[in-house]
């Protein structure tokens, strides 16, 4: 199984087919819409200014319910911008914000969409992301309570449990 | 992709979550939430990403430390278990790591009893486990779980449901189930209809054990066919062709075997009604069918609601056909088969009966009903409630499925929903046409079944066959070996009066050659008509027997 993973896995690179610049398109709505809004917020969302991007991935996130931006942003490489650049935000907030993105497309577009993604990878960003987000998780010592567990499972389940338990906090 | 986990270890190291911000522990909990999403819908999408999420370790590190918490913000949760249901499903591996994780699921096991949207998303991945490491009445689980203790849960939110309307009007008042959540329960019970027969024991392996059964009993009638002067030899056969089809009056079960499954179920129907040893379908019958026949009867107001109608007949319909698997001519099975058939009689009255004079036009409700018609007669044999001329519906019903399916494809293009359905019956057989001829042909099998009802459901069936090439190969199959299985009796009172009264054995040997062109038009070697290839030719072979016997045994 390994094996057939990692011959599957394709990187998003450069040379990527995806990443030829895109023509506008013919429908003069769309090259508008293109020029207008998808264009610059794009390009705010690459911006050098936290703020600037911060503030493009909220619009985003409330264009992308809307069939033809979302399309125009995926044509405009949306999903390796993210990838890239969201997704490695030093902010937090943004960082969140990338994943949101992401994980809206997905929810919106057929499963081909994730296949797609598969192959850009997003699986290794997917692990980092959850191995950040595990190791900050831990240190919230206080929330994980095997005690109450143990306790749990004396009073429902185990009454022989819960008696040897009670002889040894008698001799305590 | 490095940077970016040097990106976040970097960040992480930076505060201890207690030491953050709630509007940072906030974030934490977005990202999780879209990350469970994500992996989801990525799990969902291929079964080779499923593979590559439930062997990466970071991934179902991730998932199983959020799963042993004590607290994890409800949005976040609930998209945790939305993906582990996908995550858990089949799947060994991840099971199993899961089983170790005790943490987590002891958590999982105190959360199944809470209310709401939780708890059902909660049943929903314990049956998946479940039904993975076969935690069952016969092996129950840590603690003693089964699917048991699943069912009382999943059996309230059904009866929460208040429908369309009620939803909307909700105003501080009792907890009202929302659709989405009703549909995943009803899923989950769904599911465990299915997985119940693992805990009859004596049950067949195959979903719809007539593919095999039928098989076999032919061919023990073939044999006959082949050398008469054999008969007294072939006992040894009769074990084989009982096993599965339950009390059809076939032929080859002796007479007393019949009369003592008569005692048995005349006798004393209620008390001896026992199945104390079979608690997941004890309680899956007294809480959760109920419900399911409230959801099954409703009238659909809105989309939402035919969906629910549809999914509550498909839990039936699982449930009977796990029961139809159930061998009920060996002795110990006589109690399940009592307490079974009550209930299976009462469905057909007020769920079979009341949606086939809705006249539907609903191709999947159909499709469901006839299943479950089919599965009911099976168990039921001669004592089917059936109404007047209902058996009409059914021949209807098959020629209606011509216009439903065409219709159902165009539909295919504007919604996404019934093109999957078209999709997943890729298996042939799973058609409603097949379906009508299977219940048709079970109607029309019992020695009492009038000749009225035989003779419109004999005519019916090699109308079917003659009407080759127009008719499906797969309908052609199963509409022979139903005719087959009808007519293979010389001595039953419809040979005399409806086989040989209306020229049946004409007919088929008019349509013999065409069924010879239906076999070579089936791919030999393809995945896909394998099974269809290997049904065909035995049908083939079976057809020519079977009008060899036929002419031998002409009456005088």
């Amino acid at each position: 199984m390994g094996k057939t993973k990692k011959n599957r896995i394709r990187p998003g690179r450069p040379g990527d087919p995806l990443a030829r610049p895109s023509k506008a398109p013919a429908d003069p709505e769309l090259a508008a819409l293109r020029e207008q809004k998808i264009l610059p917020v794009l390009k705010d969302l690459q911006s050098s200014e936290s703020k600037t991007r911060s503030m493009a991935a909220t619009a985003i996130a409330n264009m992308i319910d809307n069939d033809k931006c979302r399309r125009l942003l995926l044509r405009e490489q949306l999903v390796p911008i993210v990838m890239q650049n969201t997704l490695t935000d030093v902010s937090l907030d943004g960082r969140a914000s990338g994943w949101e993105i992401i994980r809206a497309v997905s929810e919106l577009e057929d499963a081909g969409f994730c296949v797609h993604l598969y192959r850009l990878d997003v699986l290794t960003a997917i692990e980092g992301a959850c191995r950040s987000v595990s190791k900050q998780l831990r240190s919230m010592s206080w929330k994980v309570r095997d005690s109450d567990l143990s306790l749990f499972a004396l009073m429902s389940f185990h009454i022989e449990f819960f008696s040897s338990s009670t002889f040894l906090t008698c001799h305590r | 992709m490095s940077q970016i986990n040097e990106s976040l270890e970097s960040k992480a190291k930076e505060k201890s979550f207690d030491k953050m911000t709630k509007a940072q522990q906030a974030i934490i909990w977005r990202i999780s939430a879209s990350l469970c999403s994500l992996i989801g819908a990525l799990a969902e999408a291929q079964d080779d990403i499923l593979m590559a999420i439930s062997q990466n370790d970071g991934i179902t590190g991730f998932l199983l430390g959020l799963l042993s918490r004590e607290f994890v913000d409800p949005a976040a949760l609930d998209e945790l278990l939305s993906c582990m249901i996908t995550l858990t499903e089949d799947n060994t591996p991840f099971c199993e790591e899961l089983q170790n994780a005790t943490t987590a699921l002891d958590l999982l096991l105190k959360q199944k009893d809470l209310d709401g949207t939780t708890s059902v998303l909660v049943c929903g991945v314990l049956h998946n486990v479940f039904a993975v490491l076969g935690w069952n009445d016969n092996k129950p689980g840590v603690r003693g779980v089964t699917d048991r203790d699943l069912i009382p849960r999943l059996a309230i939110t059904l009866q929460d449901y208040k429908g369309e309307g009620a939803e909307k009007k909700q105003n501080g008042g009792d907890w009202i189930a929302p659709s989405e959540i009703v549909t995943i329960a009803i899923e989950v019970l769904a599911a465990i209809a299915t997985s119940i027969q693992d805990t009859f024991g004596t049950t067949e392996e195959a979903r719809e054990p007539r593919d095999v059964d039928v098989a076999v009993e032919e061919d023990e009638e073939m044999k006959d066919a082949d050398m008469e002067d054999a008969d007294e030899q072939n006992g040894s056969g009769n074990k084989d062709s009982e096993r599965g089809d339950d009390d059809d009056g076939d032929k080859s079960m002796d007479d007393e075997a019949i009369a003592e499954d008569m005692e048995a179920v005349l006798g004393n129907d209620e008390a001896d009604a026992r199945i104390d040893d079979l608690p997941t379908l004890e309680i899956f019958l007294k809480k959760a069918l109920p419900q399911v026949l409230r959801l099954a009867g409703l009238e659909p107001k809105s989309e939402d609601e035919m969906a629910i109608k549809i999914h509550a007949v498909s839990v039936l319909n699982n449930l009977a056909w796990s029961l139809s698997c159930v061998d009920f001519s060996k002795g110990q099975n006589v109690g399940l088969r009592n307490a079974w058939r009550p209930h299976a009689g009462r469905i057909w009255e007020k769920v079979v009966t009341a949606i086939l004079d809705s006249d539907t036009e609903d191709l999947e409700l159909a499709t469901e009903i006839t299943s479950l018609s089919w599965a009911l007669a099976r168990a039921l044999g001669e004592d089917v409630p059936l109404k007047e001329g209902q058996h009409k519906k059914f021949i209807s019903l098959y020629h209606a499925a011509k216009k439903l399916e065409a219709a159902a494809l165009n539909n295919g293009n504007a919604d996404g929903e019934e093109k999957k359905q078209i999709a997943d019956d890729d298996d042939p057989f799973q058609t409603l046409g097949v379906k009508c001829i299977g219940v048709l042909g079970q109607l029309a099998l019992h020695g009492t079944a009038p000749v009225a009802l035989n003779r419109d459901v004999g005519v019916f069936l090699v109308a079917v066959v003659s009407a080759l090439p127009e008719t499906r190969a797969a309908e052609a199959v199963e509409a022979l070996n139903q005719l087959f299985d009808v007519y293979g009796d010389e001595d039953a009172a419809c040979d005399k009066e409806v086989f040989w009264k209306d020229n049946f054995l004409k007919h088929l040997e008019a349509s013999a050659a065409k069924v010879k062109v239906m076999l070579r038009g089936i791919h030999k070697h393809e995945e896909k008509t394998r099974e269809l290839r290997a049904r065909a030719e035995e049908v083939v072979m079976n057809l020519d027997r079977f009008i060899a016997y036929k002419k031998k045994h002409r009456p005088s």
